[in-house]
């Protein structure tokens, strides 16, 4: 058998590098009249560019956190006033409530050594998820797109019949992404989904090891399945009243 | 939402014909790499067919089914460089990544790389952020490592202590001779440099590993490996000084080799005299100690010839000096080593003293001297070390030591009260011869057992011949002619044996020693004075010891050991008296870790010091043309000592900041000191036991590399002072003797930018002597403030270094000058191979031999001397490296 065995003279000490990278999050509009319908409250949520997350990362573990959400935002009360057909002068409100930050706020840790991922979200109220890292099955396809000046390859996966488009580069050489998403030979810095859009707007690298760990965990921990089977319930019960 | 879980090499359909393809990622210490990425890649396309992660195991399995067109691996990390590989063979592929060094993109950097790694036991050194640019040797380099420093006898050290090995590619090298590693290793061909805080050599058994010791690791780059490379330098100036140095080395291979050849009159010593006199550490005798497990033995140099601290006291100095190093490994398990040095030097003296007697009755003279000295040494060493087998290690060395040393001095003396003149002109040979071996054995007979045996055998002759010629008859040695001459011959013949035996417990080890050496010194005498001058002695010593040891862990922070030694020695001197003396010498050690970075030891230990055949000679011995060793009538006595050590050890690797600070006290309950009864004309020395005599050392050591500011910061100080009580002309004296050495220093760390070594330099000697009269005190106080500038110009083309020291002198007893030394040194190099240079020293100094003023005194004299000192130089030089 013949090895092959490679000698390489190292120059330096291996040093703990990790990348910290900030996300928006966007909701993908179909038009824009669609969005001009919406009252305003909700349209905060579409504003581009607002929304920001910071993924802390070193490949073995990372973070994935949003960065605080200032928002002023209160209930929002419109009067229009309308003519029927009969002549009636109709005056009509509409209370839109106040857009609640607290659905964009999300944490997810990733253990990519012990294969195990903390999620803490916000549908009405916290919820956590406790479960092993998603896994994807990406398919690379031909594309390249320049993501904050990093040449990125594409990829892509289905989930749910949905279409989900990776954008990564193996310049940052670590298989993480934002949020649950990860799995290809470079760091993802841009999602796109149908309704969604992840896309990163700054790199920075560190020389320090990485100091995250697991989050603290207060309320209801479930996994992927429990958590699914909860919704459902949760569903049933809503659609009786 | 959905549980995900896919193992990663599922990615693709997998058809029966599919191959595999395996391989493993490891790092260049050997250590596998976790969740490497690696791509599989069509070569002629560049397309990524498939991906994966390693495992924990650093391994990765592809199952493709494309046989025809080449594939290639492309493996990335965040901590690695980026690395591509063919596919020759799919079965097994070894990968090893090296660290990454450069930063990824330069987006935003916001902390530096850390100066030093810790991993377990090594401290890696980042070069590449703790150097500037204009380094040239190995010394520069050393200088800008944290925790590490060179001494001014050119040794290294780390926090303080004397580096314990150096070695080359994890090979020893260079042995205790750190200058040629230091001056003679270039910054280019330095790969990397790791500590390792807990070196084992071949020696080590698996179990009973050696004891802790430092050695610093210098990897050198592949291109100066394979093949002989070296240097060669010369340069020349006005005043006929010179220097030709040469260096031919091969590192490559199971073999490494480095000769050194070189000639100067610019009194550039390729080695220190100290490095010359440790490496005959390796006679037998000092094979039998026990370095200490825990704590630090403080030992306070002694014996070190004067030209060692002449540095430039000296009128001229012409020197020739081949220095050659080999080290073979024949297979894993065998290692020959050979250390050979050659060195002729001829020293020229010239110095005015002025010697004042604290006595009422002599006269204050003044000596004229001058004198020439040639001495060739040779120094050969070769080690062959063989681990027998897994549990087994032999050792033997021989050694040959041969020194010739020959004198010729003339003196003036004028008697201060009566302008009586006095000349002399004397010629002083000294030869001598050390040779000897010794065979180490050790073997592991069960896992809990382990045997160790050692024996030595050392031959020491050595002649002197001493000629006075005056143009008075030696009246003062009741002789009445003008020609002294005398032939001494010692000869010394050493032989030992060790056994130990170590068990070890869980946390505990227990050991038994077996300790057995006889000396056999004989001195004969013969001297044309009279008979009383002519004997031949024979001194006996025969030592026996048995001693347990107890060393215990008995935590994780405080570990502690004890030894008990009973020791049976037998002194015979031929006709004059026969004892024996049984002494038991306790020794323990206590060592605590305060916290991860925090180590306190305190030790105690009480030794045993043995006479030698000059304290019992039974004629008269001419020391020199006015001073003579008087017969003695003294018998063996027990000379106890005790010996007090603490320290404190703090290390921060990741805040670059190491602080060690001991004391140590020795106490000597009986020693042997010198008597003295002095006249105008001669002065009559004896031995005496003393019963009083402690001394305290204290040494700090504190350096600090900042994150924030390119800036080091180190300081040192040692001081030290002792007491002992003497008698002279039957006076007692009480002498006190307090030394203080502090250095502060500030070092930048530009990049490729000019940078600044500032700092001063504190020196103090206070001596006291008292009398029920009088009280005689004198002091000399040096600060030496200086600043050393470096740096490169033109994209390193030009390497330059400017040099300042000013030396202030405060003394109790003369007015002196101060002095400002100028030195500079800059480097062009034309290509690879050749560069020019320019080096000046003390350049303001350079047409006249300066004078230098020193003193020296004892419970009997006061001595100002004036010194001819080297002048300055400016040569022009050229280098030429292949």
């Amino acid at each position: 058998m013949k090895y092959i065995f490679l000698f390489l003279i190292t120059n330096l000490t291996c040093l703990a590098q990790t990348v910290e990278v900030k996300y928006y999050e966007n909701l993908k509009l179909s038009s824009q009249e669609q969005f001009n319908l919406m009252p305003k409250n909700v349209q905060i949520a579409y504003k581009a560019n607002t929304f920001s997350y910071k993924l802390n990362t070193d490949g073995k573990s990372s973070l994935y956190k949003n960065e605080k959400i200032i928002m002023d935002s209160a209930d929002q009360i419109s009067t229009s006033i309308e003519v029927n057909e009969t002549g009636d002068t109709i005056k009509k409100t509409v209370i839109s409530e106040a857009f609640n930050a607290k659905f964009k706020e999300k944490s997810l840790y990733k253990d990519f050594i012990k294969n195990k991922s903390y999620n803490t979200q916000y549908y009405d109220e916290t919820i956590n998820i406790v479960d092993s890292i998603s896994q994807w099955k990406w398919q690379l396809i031909d594309g390249k797109e320049t993501v904050i000046g990093y040449a990125c390859k594409k990829a892509v996966t289905k989930h749910y019949g949905n279409e989900i488009i990776a954008w990564f580069t193996d310049e940052i050489p670590i298989s993480d992404g934002p949020f649950v998403y990860c799995g290809l030979p470079g760091l993802i810095l841009k999602v796109e989904t149908k309704s969604n859009e992840i896309i990163a707007y700054n790199v920075l690298f560190k020389n320090d090891p990485l100091k995250i760990s697991p989050p603290f965990l207060s309320g209801k921990i479930f996994n992927y399945k429990t958590l699914k089977e909860y919704i459902e319930k949760k569903n049933k019960e809503r659609s009786r009243f | 939402m959905q549980k995900f879980f896919f193992f990663f090499i599922c990615f693709f359909s997998l058809t029966i014909s599919s191959q595999e393809i395996k391989g493993i990622v490891k790092d260049d210490l050997n250590h596998t790499i976790h969740l490497a990425n690696v791509q599989l890649i069509n070569k002629d396309t560049n397309k990524t067919i498939s991906f994966t992660q390693t495992n924990e195991n650093g391994e990765f399995v592809f199952k493709t089914d494309i046989k025809s067109s080449p594939l290639k691996l492309k493996i990335t990390h965040i901590s690695y460089e980026m690395q591509e590989v063919l596919i020759e063979n799919i079965n097994k592929i070894n990968i090893v990544l090296q660290p990454r060094v450069t930063e990824l993109k330069k987006v935003t950097i916001k902390h530096k790389a850390p100066d030093i790694v810790e991993k377990k036991d090594t401290l890696l050194y980042n070069l590449n952020s703790l150097l500037v640019g204009s380094e040239l040797k190995l010394s520069d380099v050393i200088k800008k490592l944290p925790g590490l420093s060179i001494d001014s006898n050119k040794k290294i050290r780390f926090n303080g202590n004397i580096l314990d090995h150096i070695l080359i590619d994890g090979d020893e090298f260079f042995r205790d001779n750190h200058q040629l590693a230091t001056e003679n290793i270039t910054a280019e061909m330095i790969d990397k440099i790791e500590l390792l805080k807990n070196y084992q050599d071949l020696s080590s058994i698996k179990g009973f590993e050696n004891s802790g010791e430092n050695a610093l690791n210098i990897k050198i780059k592949k291109d100066y490996k394979d093949n002989f490379k070296g240097n060669i330098d010369t340069e020349g100036g006005i005043k006929q000084r010179y220097k030709t140095h040469g260096n031919l080395f091969k590192f490559g291979g199971n073999s490494k080799f480095h000769v050194i050849a070189n000639s100067n009159n610019l009194n550039e010593n390729i080695f220190s005299p100290l490095d010359y006199l440790e490496l005959r550490k390796i006679t037998g005798k000092n094979l039998l100690k026990d370095k200490l497990v825990l704590g630090q033995e403080i030992t306070i140099e002694k014996d070190i010839p004067p030209f060692v601290f002449a540095q430039d006291n000296i009128n001229k100095i012409d020197s020739r000096n081949v220095t050659l190093n080999f080290t073979k490994k024949p297979n894993e398990n065998q290692r020959i080593e050979l250390v050979s040095i050659f060195n002729k030097s001829k020293i020229l003296e010239k110095n005015q003293n002025l010697i004042t007697f604290l006595d009422d009755n002599s006269s204050n003279m003044i000596d004229d001297y001058s004198s020439t000295g040639n001495s060739i040494y040779n120094s050969s060493i070769f080690k062959f070390q063989n681990k027998l087998n897994e549990n087994s290690f032999f050792q033997t060395n021989f050694y040959l030591f041969l020194s010739l040393d020959k004198q010729n001095q003339d003196l003036n003396n004028i008697l201060i009260d009566n302008q009586e003149q006095t000349l002399f002109k004397n010629d002083i040979n000294l030869n001598s011869t050390k040779t000897g071996f010794n065979v180490e054995y050790k073997t592991k007979l069960s896992e809990k057992l382990l045997f160790e045996s050692v024996l030595f055998n050392d031959y020491n002759f050595s002649k002197t011949e001493k000629a006075y010629q005056s143009n008075k008859t030696f009246n003062g040695f009741n002789h009445n002619d003008n020609f002294i001459e005398q032939f001494s011959n010692f000869k010394s013949l050493s032989f030992g044996l060790k056994s130990k035996a170590t068990y070890k417990f869980n946390k505990s080890t227990l050991d038994f020693k077996f300790i057995s050496t006889l000396d056999n010194e004989s001195l004969s005498n013969i001297n044309n004075i009279n008979s009383l001058y002519n004997f031949d002695d024979d001194f006996l010593l025969l030592s026996n010891s048995i001693s347990t040891f107890f060393s215990s862990d008995i935590t994780k922070k405080l570990k502690y050991n004890i030894n008990l030694d009973f020791t049976n020695n037998n002194h015979e001197s031929k006709n004059n008296f026969k004892r024996t003396i049984n002494v038991l010498l306790p020794k323990f050690n206590l060592s605590y870790k305060i916290t991860s970075k925090t180590n306190y030891s305190i030790g105690y230990n009480l030794k045993i010091n043995n006479p030698n055949i000059y304290n019992f000679i039974s004629g008269d011995l001419v020391e020199n043309q006015r001073t003579i060793w008087l017969r003695s009538n003294l018998i063996s006595e027990k000379m106890l000592a005790d010996n007090i050590n603490t320290s404190l050890n703090y290390i921060d690797i990741k805040k670059s900041v190491f602080l060690n600070f001991t004391i140590s006290y020795s106490n000597n309950r009986k020693q042997l000191a010198t008597n003295f009864i002095n006249d105008n004309l001669v002065t009559i020395q004896e031995y005496q036991y003393i019963d009083f005599g402690n001394s305290t050392n204290l040494n700090l050591t504190f350096n600090k590399k900042f994150k924030q500011v390119p800036l080091g910061l180190s300081f040192s100080s040692s001081n030290s002072i002792s007491y002992s009580k003497t008698v002279s002309n039957n006076i007692k004296n009480n002498n006190r003797f307090n030394q203080n050495n502090i250095d502060f220093n500030l070092k930048s760390y530009f990049k490729n930018k000019p940078n600044f070594d500032i700092g001063i330099i504190y020196l103090s000697n206070f001596n006291q002597f008292e009398t029920e009269v009088a009280t005689n005190k004198s002091e000399l106080q040096t600060y030496i403030p200086y600043m050393k500038l470096e740096g490169t110009l033109f994209n390193k083309k030009i390497n330059w270094k400017i040099n300042s020291t000013y030396n202030i002198f405060n003394s109790s007893s003369f007015e002196t000058q101060n002095i400002f030394d100028l030195s500079t040194r800059v480097q062009y190099t034309t290509n690879k191979k050749i560069s020019i240079y320019f080096n000046a020293n003390n350049l303001l100094n350079i047409r006249e031999n300066n004078l230098k003023n020193n003193f020296l005194q004892t419970n009997i004299l006061l001595q100002e001397t004036s010194m001819n000192t080297l002048s300055g130089f400016a040569n022009f030089g050229i280098n030429y490296s292949f």
